[in-house]
């Protein structure tokens, strides 16, 4: 193929970017282009030797013909628009055509233009006069430029100028202009490695670049006159110098003074990008949820009052009447307090075991229920049968046998005190020990009964020494008062089923110093303590009054006989002899007054103000009194019973006695009826109950029976139930017999017709008087001698 | 006329006697917070017998320190007042013959 025809294959020569569209002009003569034409014609010459034969020879005017070649990156045979059927569309497709072009080498420029930025940056970073010298220049592109380049343009001007045509381009843009050089530097080497490539070409190349005429790359070379003025300069400094290093370097000046400056890429160090590394790294992010309760807010309640000094003062003056009037209840409420307090003890002693404690109710319920059924005739009798006879018998009874009680751990005891429930009227205590000096024994007990179960004991209490009396309070019937052989004084609480009493007088001063034979409960103080008076053998008469947890005890009285005359010892000492108190009975009325019986048969009348005086003395009996008992209509009738054989009733303030009864034999115990002011019972150690009623009889029982067997028994005590006709009565083998009294024992009076607005107490009273007032005035006009000799 | 109705009231004097002890109208509380409310009440007015403010003050901050906090506390000769409380966090006393505390808690 001619080489002037200027034909290029694709791929032999590469022209990148917007240079692509270079003209090659055929061998056109030109003053500029001087060294290319030596260039040239060495060239030529070295080729004329290899000359083909049939080489055509052109005339001059044929070589003068201009032939007109355009170089270009397309294929020219290559039809364009071409299409292809796509199944997959169902259409036809243009069709792409593998590209024409491709890159060997792409090597970035090192120059800058002196008016960018960048070299305005640099300069400013390299010289403070802000203007970059030729020195600096060199030296930096003697730094910057890579050396193969530098080597490439000393060798030849041809490169030279390729090289500096591409730069002349990268001023412009410096995109471009990288592009450029890198373009240059490869035509330099493909011109030189290959072979291939057509030098004249090369050349063309860059005569046309100096030409900067209608060459389209310089125009696109952007900035215009920078980018012609270099090819300007350099032609020019080439034309003069030739193909020379020097020259080369001369161009180079006139490039710098013409206003371009070739400027090495920045040299400002930055930092490695391999030395740091940045990481990131994001976690998973925890689900976040919302969770709301509400809680019940506190109740709340809404309250108003109204605040005025009336209010106030209203407010206060009823507070305190209250108050006041709580006081007073206090006094009374006190005892129940301590009641309350003992029920709730009671409930702590029951709730532990309360599984027990209900069996054993109904085991109480059970026997309570046989005893009723075996005991059904008993029953009946107690409460229906009367006598019949009795109707034909005038001024006599009988007394009927009802159930007798025992307790079998307590057959050996004596009966000493039975006592009556106040509220209930079917229970009854009995206190249990020995009434004989010499057969004491460490042991006593108390049994409440009920009528209802007369086979065992409601309330068994164990004492370490006979029990000689006992007592239920009249209010707080739950209370037992028992006086103990060896002094002492006990208070039990039935409610609490427990052996111990609620008080004790167990202290060696606390306690009389002999048997007690008797207490009894006062009336309750005025702050509202239960209070209990107990007589004792060692002559004196205590009060106890039973604060919180203790007995108090003060000494009411001490039974001194013969007052004021001590009696002179033998060895002239002088004693003061004590009456052994046995007895003690309280003015019904005049709760300050009471009587105290002693074992010298005197009996007292004393105030409980007074505890240095008797207020009267009675030398009642010549043995011990076992018994004072007031009437139960007449306050001032009270009766006494001793061992003397005798029965005396008496009127207070009189030392002789109304009536006096002699039932040879020792009277253990006589109760006045409290069903009736003339009836009064008595029991003698021989076994027999003796009823008296004045009314009928001023001399004689009216009834008189044998209870039990007199060899080997005797009577000791006796009771008159509050209610019912029934008495009962205690004797020497722990059993106690209830009776019931038959109709003639119990007559009551009959109200005449003038009567007949009285009360049946008031007729009592009358029927009392009446006989009274038969035995009363003898004493009073006449004094007989002897009092107790009464005719029989 | 002034005459007329001095004389009553002198006599009533006479009689009346006057009452400064503490005396509770309502109370909610348990036992152990109406006494320790009603010693408080009664000591904080009878220390400042003439500010009921500080009086109430004094109150509630007690209060507040022993029983936990929103404790409210009117002290005064008259007023009235309707609130509304936390149950068994009440008590309406009247103190020394003519001041009434209402103390209550309500937060």
């Amino acid at each position: 193929m001619p080489r002037s025809k200027g034909v290029l294959r694709p791929g032999t020569s590469v022209l990148k970017g917007k240079a692509s569209t270079l003209k090659l002009h055929g061998p056109v003569p030109s003053d500029a282009s001087r060294l290319d034409l030596e260039d040239t014609n060495e060239w030529s010459r070295a080729r004329a030797l290899v000359k083909p034969d049939d080489q055509l020879d052109l005339s001059e005017a044929e070589l003068k013909e201009e032939i007109a070649r355009v170089l270009t990156i397309r294929t020219p045979q290559l039809s364009e628009g071409l299409v292809i059927w796509s199944h997959k569309e169902a259409a036809f497709v243009p069709r792409t055509v593998p590209t024409t072009g491709a890159v060997l080498l792409d090597v970035p420029s090192t120059c800058l233009h002196v008016d960018s930025p960048e070299a305005r940056e640099q300069a400013a970073y390299l010289g403070p006069s802000g203007r970059i010298t030729l020195a600096d220049t060199l030296t930096l592109a003697a730094k910057a430029a890579p050396k193969a380049v530098r080597e490439k343009s000393r060798k030849g001007g041809e490169d030279e100028e390729d090289e500096e045509e591409g730069d002349g381009d990268g001023d412009g843009d410096e995109g471009d202009g990288d592009e450029g050089e890198q373009g240059g530097q490869e035509r330099g080497s493909v011109s030189e490695g290959a072979g291939d490539a057509p030098p004249p070409g090369a050349e063309a190349g860059a005569e046309k670049a100096a030409d900067a005429g209608t060459d389209t790359r310089a125009e696109d070379g952007a900035d215009g006159g920078d980018g012609e003025g270099a090819p300007d300069g350099e032609g020019a400094g080439d034309g003069e110098d030739g193909a020379s290093l020097a020259e080369g370097e001369e161009g180079a000046e006139g490039e710098a003074e013409g206003g371009v400056a070739v400027a090495p890429r920045p040299v400002k160090k930055v930092a490695n990008q391999f030395n740091f590394c940045d990481r990131a790294a994001l976690t998973y992010n925890n689900p976040s949820r919302t969770l709301s309760t509400q809680t019940e807010p506190p109740p709340r309640a809404v309250f108003s009052e109204q605040v005025m000094q009336w209010i106030i003062y209203d407010a206060y003056q009823k507070d305190w009447e209250e108050k006041q009037a709580g006081k007073e209840k206090e006094v009374k409420q006190a005892p129940k307090q301590f009641g309350r307090q003992a029920e709730r003890k009671l409930d702590e002693r029951t709730n532990p075991n309360s599984s027990l404690n209900r069996s054993i109710r109904a085991a109480k319920t059970i026997e309570r229920m046989l005893n009723q059924n075996t005991s059904d005739d008993i029953a009946k009798d107690c409460r229906y049968y009367e006598d019949g006879s009795d109707e034909f018998r005038e001024g006599a009874g009988t007394l009927l046998p009802l159930w007798k009680f025992h307790y079998e751990p307590t057959k050996k005891f004596h009966v000493t005190n039975i006592c009556w429930n106040p509220r209930y009227q079917d229970m009854f205590a009995v206190t249990l020990g020995y009434l004989e000096f010499m057969k004491q024994a460490a042991a006593g007990a108390v049994c409440v009964f009920t009528m209802k179960n007369p086979s065992y004991p409601e309330y068994v209490l164990h004492t370490t020494s006979s029990v000689m009396t006992a007592e239920f309070h009249h209010e707080q019937v739950n209370l037992l008062a028992v006086g103990l052989y060896d002094g002492s004084v006990a208070v039990y609480d039935l409610q609490l089923s427990q052996q111990d009493p609620v008080f004790r007088s167990d202290s060696v001063h606390n306690k009389h110093c002999d048997m007690v034979w008797q207490v009894t409960w006062g009336q309750d103080t005025a702050d509202g303590e239960l209070n209990l008076y107990s007589v004792s053998n060692d002559g004196q008469v205590f009060n106890w009054v039973l604060t919180s947890s203790t007995l108090h005890q003060t000494t009411v009285i001490s039974l001194v006989l013969e007052r004021g005359t001590p009696v002179a010892g033998p060895d002239g000492t002088t004693l003061t002899i004590t009456g052994c108190g046995t007895a003690i009975a309280f003015h019904p009325t005049n709760p300050k007054v009471f009587l105290v019986g002693t074992e010298e048969g005197q009996v007292f009348k004393c105030s409980t103000e007074y505890t240095s005086m008797y207020l009267l003395s009675y030398s009642a009996h010549h043995m011990p009194v076992h018994r004072i008992h007031f009437n139960y209509y007449l306050p001032d009738i009270f009766i006494t019973c001793s061992a003397d054989w005798r029965i005396k009733i008496w009127e207070e303030g009189r030392t002789e006695p109304l009536f006096v009864f002699d039932l040879h034999c020792s009277v253990g115990d006589v109760q006045w009826a409290p069903y009736s002011s003339t009836v009064f019972a008595a029991v003698t150690l021989d076994g027999k109950a003796h009823v008296y009623d004045l009314n009928v009889s001023r001399y004689q029982p009216i009834c008189v029976q044998n209870i039990v067997s007199r060899k080997k028994n005797r009577l000791t005590r006796l009771a008159f139930n509050k209610k019912h006709p029934l008495i009962v009565v205690g004797d020497e083998r722990g059993t106690v017999t209830s009776l019931k009294l038959s109709p003639n024992l119990r007559v009551k009076p009959k109200a005449t017709k003038k009567q007949a607005h009285l009360t049946p107490r008031d007729l009592e009273v009358l029927k009392m008087d009446k006989l009274l007032a038969l035995v009363r005035e003898p004493f009073i006009l006449q004094r007989p001698p002897d009092a107790e000799q009464q005719p029989e | 006329m002034g005459d007329v109705q001095n004389e009553p009231k002198k006599e009533e004097g006479e009689k009346k006697v006057l009452h400064t002890y503490a005396l509770v109208r309502y109370c909610d509380m348990v036992e152990e917070m109406r006494s320790e409310a009603m010693d408080l009440s009664a000591n904080a007015c009878e220390k400042h017998s003439t500010n009921n403010e500080s009086a109430a003050k004094m109150i509630k901050e007690n209060m507040d320190k022993k029983f936990g906090p929103s404790w409210h506390a009117v002290v005064g000769e008259g007023y009235g007042f309707e609130i509304s409380y936390e149950v068994k966090h009440l008590m309406y006393m009247y103190f020394g013959g003519n001041l009434a505390i209402c103390v209550w808690k309500c937060s």
